[in-house]
């Protein structure tokens, strides 16, 4: 704990590395802290709600891993990585685990497709949908994926994370990272291409359509 | 370029991955020459168009604050109360537990120096030994293979003279204290010199558990007559005289051994 004297350093402490933080919260320094939760929250907070879809189970696990970081800060090796993608572990383990554990999230979509038309419900040009529409429809997409593709697309595509990093975090190889990506958005491609059926006819036809989503 | 080649970059080209300047040009040069791949990366530019329109509606998302302030207090209660409190107790229960070593050792340490209070003698009846001596010490050998011997045979008891033991003599010999150590066990054996004594004979059971710990050999006095019920030589114009035993008594007290002096 620090006292008030010290406070106008905070503002330094962006300039700070995660490892020069962790060092100071290890001894006590609640600024330290809250400096890296200011910097490190954010981000996993949407990776969870990203993969999850709910926010509770994001707020909950947010908190978790922060907690992690409090409770055993000697878990974290700075030698074995980023306090980042340590930080992201902790909240995919968190998440994946809680999943599984609570089967709460019900698919959209199975992998035969039956569903496809309620996922996308898209019965006009995808051009056509409003821009909240068309977010919403990629975000159930995603959400659709299963956990190997999701987590890789929320972190390359939504978080903006380099193959690196996401390797980092995932404990894979880049190319394995670069292949789900592609595989990922085939997936997604796949899901969110309108399905036209039922013409007038009365006749099943499936017609596909390759259009602007946005 | 093939279309292979175009599907391989296909990925990296919408996502705006930075590409060599002549291998851009050969991808887009087939993207131009071919009708389904131009297609495939319309679909792949659209795609990235959706997630990063999701990307930025995502990252408006707030974390709610009570999070931060549940994270703060958590942080606060670890600084101030378990970390410190848990090494605190960790070594108050470390001190705890010597403490407690300390006075079981202690304990048994005291109870081994400490003279056994004699057996109770019923009213009226006749004492059938008295106590002359203790020593908290293992005596020799507890030797039931080897002929009982009596005292018109000489065998002499030299200090470090050792016969054949039974695993649980070893046992108790592991515990026995150095004769040196002990000036009551030095007087012993410097008269064990000069008497003659039989073998220890069991009485009872005289299991590893009854003789691990506490053993003391007491001297005593008894009848002679009583040598008999051991299968040992009585003259029987001395039955009435009393002759010198030593006594192997276990930690509960009971006798586990004995052997006649002279």
């Amino acid at each position: 704990m620090r006292d008030g004297s010290t406070l106008f350093v905070m503002n330094g402490r962006d300039d700070s590395s995660d490892n020069e933080l962790l060092q100071l919260m290890k001894a006590g320094d609640e600024h330290a802290f809250a400096s890296l939760y200011q910097r490190r929250h954010a981000g996993i907070y949407r990776f969870v709600l990203q993969m999850s879809g709910s926010r509770s189970l994001a707020e909950d696990v947010t908190q978790e891993v922060f907690l992690v970081l409090i409770r055993s800060t000697e878990v974290f090796d700075p030698a074995r990585g980023s306090l980042s993608a340590f930080l992201y572990g902790v909240a995919r383990n968190q998440t994946l685990s809680r999943l599984r554990r609570d089967r709460f999230y019900v698919p959209l979509e199975s992998d035969n497709g039956e569903d496809e038309a309620s996922l996308t419900s898209i019965s006009k040009p995808l051009e056509e949908l409003s821009r909240t529409e068309t977010i919403e429809s990629v975000r159930k997409a995603v959400l659709s994926l299963p956990e190997r593709y999701r987590e890789v697309v929320v972190l390359c595509e939504l978080e903006e994370m380099s193959y690196a990093e996401t390797s980092e975090i995932l404990g894979c190889a880049i190319g394995t990272v670069r292949s789900r990506l592609h595989r990922a958005r085939l997936l997604l491609t796949d899901k969110l291409r309108p399905v036209e059926s039922e013409d007038a006819a009365g006749d099943v036809k499936t017609v596909k359509t390759a259009r602007c989503f946005a | 370029m093939n279309c292979q080649s175009f599907e391989n970059s296909v990925t990296d080209l919408a996502r705006r991955h930075p590409f060599e300047a002549t291998a851009l040009e050969e991808v887009l040069a087939h993207s131009e020459s071919c009708a389904a791949c131009a297609l495939r990366l319309e679909e792949q530019r659209s795609l990235s168009l959706g997630l990063r329109s999701l990307a930025e509606e995502m990252k408006a998302v707030p974390t709610p604050a009570q999070v931060e302030a549940r994270l703060l207090e958590a942080f606060r209660g670890q600084v101030l109360l378990p970390g410190r409190a848990q090494g605190t107790t960790r070594r108050w229960i470390a001190v705890a537990a010597a403490a407690v070593l300390l006075v079981a050792f202690g304990l048994i340490a005291l109870r081994l120096t400490s003279t056994p209070a004699p057996l109770p003698i019923r009213a009226g009846e006749q004492k059938p030994f008295e106590t002359v001596a203790t020593h908290q010490v293992a005596p020799g050998p507890l030797t039931t293979s080897t002929p009982v011997l009596s005292f018109n045979q000489d065998k002499r008891v030299r200090p470090g003279n050792r016969t054949s033991r039974r695993p649980a003599a070893k046992l108790v010999a592991k515990h026995r204290p150095k004769p040196t150590q002990d000036p009551g066990l030095t007087a012993v054996n410097a008269n064990a010199v000069a008497e003659v004594m039989t073998d220890f004979m069991p009485l009872g059971d005289t299991s590893t558990a009854n003789l691990q710990e506490g053993a003391q050999m007491v001297r005593v006095e008894m009848p002679r007559y009583a040598m008999a019920r051991f299968g040992l030589p009585v003259n029987m114009e001395r039955y009435d005289e009393r002759v010198k035993a030593d006594l192997w008594v276990s930690v509960d007290g009971l006798a586990r051994a004995i052997r006649f002096v002279q």
